[in-house]
């Protein structure tokens, strides 16, 4: 009889205890979910020291790559840009627009020719000097400058140019 | 009657006279070979109609060639045209930053190139 009620007794002890144990990891578990949004929230705000230990990387430094690659990317879009400009400077003239800068090359001779220079000529030199390439473009501004200077052209206007 | 009339044109005179107060310089225009150089306010406010100093820029978005161009011309009506084809930043700055104010200096070579172009805004000037 004795006996078994010490073997009673171990076996309450022996299930008070792994209760007790499993009540305390439940515990753990619930604390941890209680407040999950606030936790990952926390996670995200604040520089986690285990994660910066992992990626080696703290937020300045992320700052600092990021500018990094804005800069570069920057940088590769201006460069673009430089390059399409000089290929387009390049690029050999189609016949047409030959053809239509002779004209205006033509158009531009023909008005000096006349010797009077005003807000139409102007008009018309500047609509045409859009056309030239650039040593054609300087030789007939230089034209129209000399002709103003030695009085072949005659300005009817302050700025003709 | 006459002496408040006359009274009334002294007061009057003397109060343009002190709205003008300040220190002031007059620079007519002035072209002597490739250097011209004076003041927009007094080309403008002259009793000739002959004087003139300014410069002009031009731009074009299908086009990479520039110019700016420079122009004088002083009381008796001697002139000065330059320009430069696509001038280099502070030439094309000197240029637009010309206004009422400016006294300018403009130096071509014997193509009509503008060489030079010097701008000074100030309150003399006016």
């Amino acid at each position: 009889m004795v006996r078994s009620w010490s073997v009673c007794a171990v076996s309450a002890v022996i299930g008070i205890g792994a209760g007790w144990a499993l009540h305390g990891s439940g515990s753990a578990d619930t604390n941890e979910s209680a407040a999950p949004g606030t936790a990952q929230v926390a996670q995200l705000l604040v520089p986690q020291p285990q994660a910066e230990a992992q990626s080696g990387l703290n937020l300045a430094q992320l700052h600092a790559a990021i500018a990094e690659e804005l800069a570069a990317a920057r940088s590769q879009s201006a460069n673009e840009r430089q390059a399409a400009a000089a290929a387009k400077a390049t690029a050999p003239a189609s016949p047409e627009l030959i053809a239509q800068r002779r004209e205006a090359v033509q158009d531009i001779q023909a008005m000096i020719a006349t010797g009077e220079w005003g807000n139409t000529e102007r008009a018309q030199f500047q609509q045409k000097f859009s056309l030239l390439d650039p040593e054609q473009a300087r030789q007939v501004l230089q034209q129209v400058t000399m002709g103003l200077n030695n009085g072949t052209i005659h300005s009817q206007i302050d700025l003709p140019l | 009657m006459n002496k408040l009339a006359i009274g009334l044109s002294v007061a009057a005179a003397l109060a343009v006279q002190s709205a003008n107060a300040g220190l002031h310089y007059s620079s007519p225009i002035t072209v002597s070979g490739t250097v011209a150089y004076g003041q927009v306010h007094a080309a403008r406010t002259s009793s000739d109609n002959k004087q003139f100093i300014g410069c002009a820029a031009y731009g074009a978005v299908n086009t990479n060639s520039t110019y700016v161009a420079c122009s004088a011309s002083d009381a008796a009506g001697h002139t000065l045209y330059c320009s430069t084809y696509n001038p280099n930043y502070y030439v094309w700055q000197a240029a637009m930053s010309v206004t009422e104010a400016s006294s300018i200096i403009i130096n071509a070579d014997s193509h009509g190139n503008c060489i030079y172009v010097y701008v000074q805004n100030a309150s003399t000037n006016l």
